[in-house]
């Protein structure tokens, strides 16, 4: 029908107007338009054209005795978006919005031709509307605004209207709305009102907002008007919007390196064992990489993987990944979003060097109860969204449970059938909205990974964490938030072997900070963020005691760390000029190492050792051991060369004086941490980058070119031969050297189509240099030498192609050098024993890593009123089979050296898992 | 230790949850090998003909090391000494004429190797000497839950310049097999087939063993308010252990250390009582004292040290510790087999062929029926030798 018309309208061009005489009469009392049509028709020989639906409700009431038929219409169309033009035959064509011009604008096929056909001159400036439909590749819903008025010559038309959360129905505030493709845009106030100027015609409006998820409508206007919508928070959308990732942000933010996970991007990566891990997307980012599969922590431009600050709703998460990092340890279906900052980190962060990982847990949907489950081959997800009092508080409880077990009962190997492993996490999370200038939220989460393998052994690991945020708003242009928070990670290892050497090993860290936020806004382009934040630290490095009344290992506990890390923040953003704005901020921060403890104090100038302690100093209880202060700056600008084009220069500082004790590449789960003292200084940063971006055709690429230098000091390692676990002197093992690192990082996406995804390349090194002028505090030369973690090439591509609707395909590949490794390089015989010697650190490589990884979709059906929203995910892990070499490692079996390789999934894995949502 | 089984069976059983298979033998040896100079030289304070051992490093598939050969070796002292070595066995450097490292003196050692590259040591002097106090023998139960004996070391540094202790030690112990007998199998003929019953020629009853400590035993005072070593144990013997079948005697030398030689041995110790090195254990190179003249960046492994030696020995009998156990059981099963004294060609295949040893003569109707058993069950010179040490006291 629609069709119809349009063709009925292009043709329209060549009839000319002329005024009908004729008249007409009618009565009519509160009748639909329909039935006044009905009545025209019945009563002349005019004959309508219209679309049923358009008519609307409205009911109109008149007594018209011999007028024309013009004068009818123009009072039933009044305040409706109908339009009407009269055909020479008597016809009336009713339209939706548009008018029909009878006359073409000016140039519309070339200057030339124009002039010639203008008949008639009415205004000079005509403005028509107008709207050719297109086969866009993306579906956006469509609304077209006000009625067209022929005599309009206005450029812009006013559309305004309230944003409102489709779950909470509360205002949406701070919504950025934008036009695709120019430079107008505008923001909602707190009451989700937002009004903008936009040019007659098409215009695509795109919005972007913390916690909401990006959409994109496409916006016909005729006239002013009026446009309310709903946006979503959730998982899983329908037809009406389509996602996108942050529209041109890539060009026009301030800061570099920082990037925003979808965690509606995960969903269509590939899964390992079906489970869904926004860790893994962040790793196929450029500058992030793994040390390789089944390791878990992260390696951000060139630095060590406890440098990497993870926040859990404003919360120190210790160990963020279950399973020897094969799954992430936090649900799926909990997280809002993600963001990494590699480059600038925002000074209201500290304490780690090389990155932040800033994850925000979903809040609880205040209207309807709601869930999310998930049964996947190794693990089972619920979530469920619990409303305690409408439009006010709400409950988020999420949980997660492996069942692993059964895996490892199917496995051939006699030595494995016995073994255990189960890993659970689970979080709530409570938001209350008190009024609208003060709500509070409470986060919890714990997670748990047992292990069993033989049955004399049994390895636990936790984390715990409890996090509160008042969010308080003060007036328009201030607000702030308080946060507190506690959080502890430990480990045990418990050792029942039936005799008497049982024994039960642990280790905790525990931090508990407060931290106050505050925001001025100036203006719109000047506002301030400010603020203060204290932790207090504390470790207990390592016991061991015996398990039970047999055992007689002897019990022995390393004295208790504790520490206090406070700074003061404060950072800006400036606009200059439209093109040039500058984001700088300083943090200082203050650490005071406190007792009580006992601090080794030894000999200036000679190698720490047991021959150059000079006394043990006892510290009373909160008597400051040592302080250490950091003044941090974070600065970062950014110049647009063209709206679409930008380039962005950062400097970034960071302290850390948190140290994970760990000479694996990897983060193994017993790897301690170790505070700052008297002997170990804290690490520190310098970090300078510098990038290109750009995004072509109206943001469907976007492409940017990152550079990174980064030098940092203090770095702990060890001496060789060092053993760390349950060490009272390990200062006495620790070196604390130079680290390089340096890199060119490359990423197109494709932000939106059929097929969307990224390719990702990194070229980056990173280097470590420990020197000192005594031999055995010295390691290769005292020369720079690879890290552990230097990888120069990083290659991944992450793909998706949608066939239709339910259907999709996506792929994921990863190419890696293969990272360095210090091999045994032969043997010796001295001193009447045999030993194997090991190369100069790092000096091989292990092979090259690749993996190809294929994932499909299967959604449900999108009927509306449907119970549930499903889809099936079904997905192979290592399509090509790759035996990608996990660790090298050496074992003496039978006085013969035997040299093994590892690796986790040496075969394509597959699996399949099936999402629901009610 | 236990903390090295804690993170073999901790990593272990990791990968071996997600993936049966996954760990695989790979070969390596080959490609990587460093071929590198191992020094051990060690100048005690004792007046002898003092050594130097040359080797290089070898493949790890292969058996054992090479010797360094035809290297020149000198050891120079800041008083303009020079004292040369000669090679005598293979790698093995022996000092021309016998000198003891003396005090307050700095000592060098110089090595030029046969393809003309040079090495040298830092300049290193002699620690504290302090002797052993005490070595004495204690019944125990060690930490692993086993009943045994342990020896243990009393020393004392009166000027409070000895910190760092390391330890040798050297075990005799006499082999006593189960069926001694006197009398032998003579084959006077074999063909025509003669046999006669003879006396043992040689000693076989009691032999003794040698055996050399093979691990690196250290010990430092830095942690202690005073110099003193007190009940240090260096070895342990389980009561099961077959060195304690019978007597034993066991040679304790002690040498303090400068604490670079301390860190070094320290170093070597973690890597070579390493049950798997997947473990948290720092790889890398490990950095000794001596340097190439001519390349800073060639790696040479080893030590030359300087270092005072003191030794004790102590004697035990088994009865004197476990009056009421039990001997540990022979390393051998013995059987025993006849033959009859009318078939000499079966007698003669049993002692020539099949190596067995006579261990009684039982008189028969006509003839004498022979017992035999294994060689090793009746001759204590399978398992050691015969020749008594001079030291050995009964």
């Amino acid at each position: 029908m629609r069709k119809l018309l349009y063709t009925l309208i292009f043709l329209l061009y060549q009839v000319t107007f002329s005024q009908n005489q004729t008249t007409i009469s009618v009565n009519f009392t509160d009748a639909s338009i329909g039935e006044v049509i009905q009545e025209i028709e019945a009563n002349s020989n005019y004959h309508f054209y219209f679309v049923e639906e358009w008519l609307g409700d409205k009911r109109v009431t008149g007594n018209y005795n011999n007028v024309p038929v013009q004068e009818v219409l123009n009072a039933i169309f009044k305040d409706t978006v109908l339009n009407y033009y009269l055909l020479d035959n008597n016809e009336i064509v009713l339209i939706r919005n548009n008018v029909i011009y009878d006359e073409l604008p000016e140039n519309f096929f070339g200057r030339e031709k124009v002039v010639e056909n203008t008949v008639t001159k009415r205004k000079k400036n005509i403005n028509p509307s107008f709207y050719v439909e297109q086969k866009s590749s993306t579906r956006t819903e469509t609304f077209r605004i006000g009625k067209e008025d022929i005599n309009s010559t206005r450029e812009r038309y006013s559309l305004s209207g309230y944003v409102t959360n489709f779950r909470t129905g509360r205002p949406i505030g701070n919504l950025a709305i934008v036009v695709s493709g120019t430079s107008i845009g505008t923001q909602t106030d707190k009451n989700g009102f937002y009004q903008i100027d936009l040019p007659p015609g098409q215009s695509i409006l795109e919005t972007s907002s913390v916690g909401i998820q990006d959409s994109r409508k496409r916006v016909i206007i005729y006239n002013d008007g009026e446009l309310d919508f709903e946006l979503d928070e959730s998982l899983e959308q329908l037809d009406e919007v389509i996602l996108e990732g942050k529209v041109s942000k890539n060009v026009t933010e301030t800061i570099t390196g920082a990037e925003k996970i979808d965690v509606e991007e995960s969903k269509n990566i590939p899964l390992v064992l079906g489970e869904r891990d926004v860790f893994k997307v962040a790793t196929a980012l450029p500058g992030i990489s793994t040390a390789g599969e089944g390791s878990a922590g992260f390696n951000v431009r060139g630095g060590k993987s406890d440098q990497n600050l993870i926040l859990v709703d404003d919360a120190v998460i210790y160990s963020p990944q279950h399973f020897f990092g094969i799954f992430s340890a936090l649900n799926p279906f909990s997280i809002e979003d993600v963001t990494v900052y590699k480059g600038s980190i925002p000074a209201e962060y500290g304490g780690r060097l090389s990155s932040v990982f800033d994850i925000k847990l979903k809040d609880g949907d205040t209207k309807k109860f709601g869930g999310e489950a998930s049964i996947g081959p190794v693990t089972g997800n619920v979530v469920l969204d619990i409303p305690v009092i409408k439009d006010k508080s709400a409950l988020q409880i999420g949980g997660r449970g492996a069942y692993a077990n059964y895996i490892l009962r199917s496995l051939d190997d006699e030595s494995l059938k016995d073994s255990e492993a189960s890993f659970y996490d689970a979080n709530v999370k409570y938001t209350h909205r008190f009024n609208d200038n003060n709500k509070l939220s409470a986060t919890g989460y714990i997670s748990r990974d047992d292990f069993s393998i033989t049955s004399d052994s049994l390895y636990i690991y936790n984390n715990r964490l409890l996090s509160l945020k008042w969010d308080h708003t003060f007036n328009d242009n201030n607000k702030g938030s308080l946060v507190l928070y506690n959080s502890e990670y430990k480990f045990n290892i418990e050792f029942d072997g039936g005799a008497n050497n049982n024994f039960d090993l642990g280790f905790s860290v525990q931090e508990t900070e407060a931290k106050l936020k505050m925001n001025h806004a100036f203006n719109d382009k000047y506002s301030l963020d400010y603020g203060v934040s204290s932790k207090l630290y504390s470790i207990e490095p390592g016991r061991i005691d015996p398990f039970d009344e047999q055992s007689i290992v002897t019990p022995l506990a390393i004295p208790e760390e504790r520490a206090l890390e406070s700074a003061a923040f404060i950072s800006g953003k400036l606009d200059f000029t439209e093109k040039f704005s500058v984001d700088a901020g300083f943090r200082f921060s203050v650490f005071n190492a406190l007792g009580e403890g006992v601090q080794r104090i030894y000999e200036d100038g000679r190698p720490r050792s047991e021959a150059t302690l000079l006394e043990t100093q006892e510290f009373d209880k909160n008597e400051v051991i040592e302080t250490y202060t950091g003044p941090e700056a974070r600065l970062s600008l950014r110049y647009l060369l063209r709206p679409d084009l930008s380039i962005k220069a950062s400097f970034n500082n960071t302290f850390q004086y948190i140290h994970r004790l760990s000479n694996n590449t990897t983060v193994s789960p017993i790897d301690t941490w170790k505070l700052s003292d008297l002997n170990i200084e804290p690490q520190q940063a310098n970090q300078y980058s510098l990038g290109l971006y750009k995004n072509f055709e109206d943001d469907l690429y976007e492409l940017s070119i990152e550079g990174f230098y980064k030098e940092s000091e203090n770095i702990l390692d060890f001496k060789t031969g060092a053993q760390i676990l349950l060490n009272e002197t390990i200062e006495a093992e620790v070196l604390q050297g130079e680290g390089e690192a340096y890199g060119v990082e490359f990423l197109l996406k494709k932000t939106k189509g059929k097929l969307n995804g990224w390719l990702g390349y990194t070229y980056s090194r990173s280097f470590i240099k420990l020197d000192s002028p005594f031999p055995e505090e010295r390691v290769n030369n005292g020369d720079f030498f690879p890290s552990n973690f230097d990888k120069p090439h990083d290659f991944s591509m992450v793909a998706n192609y949608k066939f239709t609707k339910r259907f999709s395909l996506s792929a994921n590949f990863v190419y890696q050098t293969g990272r360095p490794v210090t091999f045994p390089v032969g043997n010796f015989f001295f001193n009447g024993s045999e030993t194997v010697v090991f190369s100069d650190r790092n000096r091989f490589r292990i092979p090259d890593f690749y993996r190809l990884d294929l994932g499909f979709n299967i959604e449900g059906n999108h009927k509306k009123k449907k119970l549930a929203h499903s889809f099936w995910t079904i997905s192979i892990y290592n399509v090509l089979g790759r035996n990608n070499p996990f660790s090298v490692f050496f074992v003496t079996e039978d006085g013969e050296v035997k040299s093994l390789q590892s690796s986790i999934f040496s075969i394509p894995v597959p699996s399949i898992t099936y999402n629901f949502k009610f | 230790m236990m903390v090295k089984k804690i993170y073999r069976l901790l990593l272990l059983s990791g990968l071996a949850l997600v993936c049966n298979n996954c760990v695989e033998e790979f070969d390596f040896g080959t490609q990587n090998f460093e071929d590198i100079l191992v020094v051990d030289a060690r100048i005690t304070d004792e007046l002898k003909f003092q050594k130097v051992a040359l080797s290089r490093t070898f493949r790890l598939e292969n058996e054992g090391p090479a010797p360094e050969i035809g290297a020149s070796v000198s050891v120079t002292d800041d008083r303009q000494n020079v004292f040369q070595f000669s090679e005598t066995t293979e790698g093995q450097y022996i000092s021309n004429e016998a000198f003891a490292a003396e005090s307050g003196v700095n000592y060098q050692l110089q090595i030029t190797t046969l393809n003309g590259k040079s090495y040298a040591s830092r300049a290193v002097t002699l620690p504290q000497p302090t002797p052993i106090d005490e070595l004495y023998v204690e019944r125990i139960i060690n930490d692993d839950g086993e009943e045994g004996v342990g020896f243990f070391v009393d020393s004392f540094d009166p000027t409070g310049n000895a910190f760092f202790y390391r330890y040798e030690y050297e075990e005799t112990y006499q082999i006593i097999p189960p069926f001694w007998f006197d009398l032998d199998i003579k084959v006077i003929s074999r063909d025509p087939p003669e046999i006669d019953v003879v006396s043992r020629e040689r000693e076989e009853r009691i032999c003794y063993k040698n055996e050399f400590s093979n691990r690196i035993i250290i010990n430092e005072t830095t942690s202690l308010s005073e110099n003193r070593v007190e009940r240090f144990m260096v070895q342990f013997l389980a009561s099961s252990d077959l060195k304690l079948r019978d007597r034993y005697s066991i040679l304790v030398k002690q040498f303090v250390q400068t604490p670079e030689a301390h860190e070094f041995f320290d170093t070597l110790s973690n890597f070579s009582d390493l049950e798997s090195l997947f473990s948290q254990l720092q790889p890398g190179f490990i950095v000794g004292n001596i340097l190439s003249v001519e390349n800073p960046n060639e790696n040479v492994l080893g030590f030359f040290e300087l270092t005072p030696i003191s030794e004790k020995r102590v004697f035990v009998n088994r009865r004197d510790f476990f009056p009421e156990s039990t001997k540990p059981d022979y390393p051998a099963n013995c059987s025993f087999f006849e033959e009859s004294e009318d078939e000499p060609l079966k007698v003669i295949d049993a002692v020539e062929n099949r190596g067995l040893k006579l261990i009684s003569v039982g008189a028969g109707f006509i003839y004498d029926q022979y017992t035999f058993t294994f060689k090793i069950c009746s001759d204590c010179n399978v398992l050691g030798s015969n020749v008594r040490p001079d030291f050995w006291v009964d």
